[in-house]
């Protein structure tokens, strides 16, 4: 098992950093699936997944080895806690030259990651992490596989994340669930029920990628968490492309965002019942 | 005394007591013909430090009769001094000077603040006492003498954790070293250990005698460091090895600064092999620690470790001889001036150590710090037993080593096996196994060696 990497552009290092951050405020144990292509750190909750985001290696590294088990399962599943992982990255704020990430044996296997930073003399500072983390065995990467996507009922765009979160930030105060509503004419609406007053929020003329309703007044909804809801908003940090929302009737909402190829995040919602 | 402090020189002032604020909970002020000390030390005598202000960093200064010498030295609280600069930020906005008087024989030390606007702000703050925080540590013996400008410091520390405690600077001839120190204990599934090198070439002075390393603890240097970063004046440090003390300096024309702070006394590797011949006590002794207990526990304690001591004298290592009550070999003396007595005291038990400086003294000299805290601060509970106690167990299986390289006999290795037996689980509570202590009964005259004194009283009010 052999896994080294290095980053050399800056862009690539602050992406990295910041989804690493936005994953450390989700959970506090996450794994991070390492196949030739790509990265994928994924967060379950109660083994059913939260979160599934996949890095091309190839954007975001200059080098990129990694050697598996075995020739036919050319996969890494590590397990570790993202903040730590998050704190060890805070080191490349400061304007660092190059960041290798290897995984290493040191008494425990470990992610090392060894950070060169710009220094007054002619030979460049060094500074070395050692995050501490599980190899997860064979038997059970069954458990840590990509999710299956369901059929959706409707799959709209999402509009601005800026002006969502402005939205739900305040929402989130009122209700701790959260009613997403889309219909085919591409309106997206956010709403939240209380005693005295029902709030909600539309959005018109949105893109809709596939819908199963016929009729064009027909809306399908479901309700949510509303934190969970405002953790994945924290994304908006790494600029998206475009951002999906996708909702199967009271059952699931799937958001999905992507910047560029390179990184696809699928985020996954259950719908709670009131 | 009477002085000024002027302009921006003020928010120096204020960047020093809250530097200070941060190490020790008393402030003692002593000025001197030409110059003008703050001092503090903390509340387990490991760390020191001096800011002493020179002439020119004063618009006016006088120091008044020469001839009451010793009537000018007090002692205040810290929280009082960091009360007259509570607000940083607007005092170089706002002030315009700060005049502090000390009148012989006062009970109280003024500082007058006037602001730009008009008002005049005067503090009163209370002497405690007149006490004298004398230490001696020399820079110039020191083999390691490195000097660097604050922000390369600065920038390293910001690539450790922020809550980290103690950490491990390492020498090497073409680099140094800074990782953060993990416990052997702590277990290392869950911390991230952190190793962070400097180029030699990043130092304006990079002197080293021989490949060491030390480890000390963060806080006060951290804060220590935020002035030298405030003030933008390089940092000097020199040191010899583990177990001796570690001494930051600043030094421009205005003011000098100095901390010195207790380094861990233990074997370099410590860090990466676990070397633990005595586990259960060590584990007992851990889980004490963390039991939160109060003055009554600490007293328990520091007698079980003077019978320790003794149990190890009587196998001939004599570490009681050597034993002395003060900290890091360098000595902190506390002299009194209405205590005279007891300085004399200290000065005595000072003489055969400097006499017999070796290797295996500064293991036990660690030991007998404790004590000798014990004693003193009592009061201190909590604070004392969170910072103390991983050293004393770095000590304990350091004495083994040293016993086993000394090849003793048969019985010294049962009196080795009986020792981790002595404390107490850590689940019962004191009062039980010390029943009899307790008990009406009880005549500790009774006990063997009940009137030899191990180690005297530290506590300077003792004999009053």
């Amino acid at each position: 098992m052999k896994f080294r990497c290095r980053m050399m552009d800056v862009i690539a290092m602050r992406d990295f950093t910041n989804i690493v951050n936005v994953i450390s405020r989700i959970t506090k144990q996450c794994t991070l699936r390492l196949t030739p292509d790509e990265l994928c750190f994924s967060v379950s909750v109660d083994r059913a997944s939260m979160v599934w985001a996949e890095l091309t290696q190839t954007h975001f590294f200059t080098e990129y080895i990694m050697n598996g088990v075995s020739e036919e399962q050319n996969e890494i599943y590590l397990e570790f806690d993202p903040t730590m992982l998050a704190k060890s990255l805070g080191s490349l704020r400061m304007t660092a030259k190059s960041v290798k990430i290897k995984l290493t044996n040191k008494r425990q296997p470990c992610l090392t990651i060894e950070i060169e930073l710009p220094s007054l003399s002619l030979e460049s500072r060094q500074c070395l992490h050692d995050v501490p983390v599980r190899v997860i065995p064979r038997r059970e990467w069954a458990e840590h596989r990509a999710p299956n996507i369901p059929e959706f009922d409707i799959s709209v765009d999402m509009p601005q994340l800026k002006h969502v979160k402005h939205i739900v930030e305040r929402m989130k105060n009122m209700s701790p669930r959260l009613t997403l509503e889309a219909s085919k004419t591409g309106v997206f609406a956010l709403k939240v029920d209380t005693d005295s007053a029902t709030v909600s929020t539309h959005f018109q003329e949105l893109q809709v990628w596939s819908s199963s309703q016929r009729n064009q007044e027909d809306k399908v909804s479901a309700t949510i968490d509303i934190k969970k809801f405002f953790m994945f908003l924290a994304w908006d940090i790494v600029h998206p492309d475009g951002v999906k929302c996708n909702i199967v009737q009271d059952r699931v909402v799937n958001l999905f965002l992507h910047v560029a190829d390179y990184v696809k995040i699928q985020y996954f919602l259950p719908s709670v019942f009131t | 005394m009477k002085c000024v402090v002027a302009g921006a020189n003020v928010k120096i002032l204020a960047k020093a007591i809250h530097a200070l604020t941060k190490i020790g909970d008393e402030m003692y002020i002593e000025p001197h013909e030409n110059t003008l000390s703050f001092r503090t030390v903390n509340m387990p005598n490991s760390a020191y430090a001096d800011f002493t202000f020179l002439r020119s960093y004063f618009s006016y200064y006088v120091y008044g009769d020469l001839q009451e010498n010793d009537a000018l030295k007090c002692k205040i609280s810290m929280r009082s001094a960091i009360a007259v600069f509570k607000s940083i930020n607007l005092i170089d906005k706002q002030v315009e000077s700060c005049h502090i008087n000390l009148e012989s024989d006062a009970s109280e030390i003024l500082f007058i603040l006037k602001y730009k606007n008009g008002i005049t702000k005067t503090h009163l703050l209370p002497i405690l006492d007149c006490e004298v925080l004398q230490t001696t540590y020399n820079k110039d013996s020191a083999s390691i003498k490195l000097s660097s400008q604050s922000q390369v410091l600065g920038d390293a520390m910001q690539n450790f954790h922020q809550n980290l405690v103690e950490i491990t600077l390492e020498v090497c001839a073409q680099k140094l070293l800074l990782r953060n120190y993990v416990d052997d204990t702590s277990g290392l599934s869950n911390t991230i250990r952190t190793q962070f090198a400097l180029g030699k070439g990043e130092f304006d002075r990079y002197d080293i005698g021989s490949e060491t390393s030390i480890t000390f603890c963060v806080k006060e240097f951290k804060s220590f460091l935020n002035f030298a970063e405030s003030v933008v004046t390089p940092i000097s440090i020199y040191f010899e090895e583990a177990g001796r003390p570690v001494i930051f300096a600043l030094k421009n024309q205005s003011f000098e600064v100095n901390l010195v702070l207790s380094t861990l006394c233990s074997d370099l590797d410590s860090q990466a092999e676990t070397i633990l011949t005595n586990k259960p006590q060590e584990t007992s002794v851990r889980g004490r620690a963390k039991n939160k207990r109060v003055p009554k526990r600490n007293n328990n304690k520091s007698s079980n470790k003077i019978q320790d001591i003794s149990i190890k004298s009587t196998l001939g290592n004599d570490i009681h001889k050597k034993s002395h009550p003060h900290l890091m070999e360098e000595q902190i003396k506390q002299a009194s001036t209405s205590t005279e007595g007891n300085q004399n005291v200290n000065r005595i038990s000072n003489l055969p150590i400097e006499q017999n400086i070796d290797e295996e003294f500064q293991t036990s000299s660690y030991n007998s710090d404790i004590i000798t805290n014990f004693n003193k601060t009592t009061i201190s509970g909590k604070k004392l037993v969170n910072s103390l106690f991983p050293t004393v167990t770095k000590r304990k299986s350091n004495n083994n080593d040293i016993n086993k390289e000394e090849n003793l006999d048969d019985q010294s290795d049962l009196f080795e096996d009986k020792i981790p037996n002595s404390p107490s689980p850590p689940n019962k509570k004191a009062r039980l196994i010390f029943q009899k202590c307790f008990q009406k009964t009880f005549d500790p005259r009774t006990l063997p060696g009940y009137d030899i004194i191990l180690v005297e009283d530290s506590d300077e009010n003792s004999d009053k």
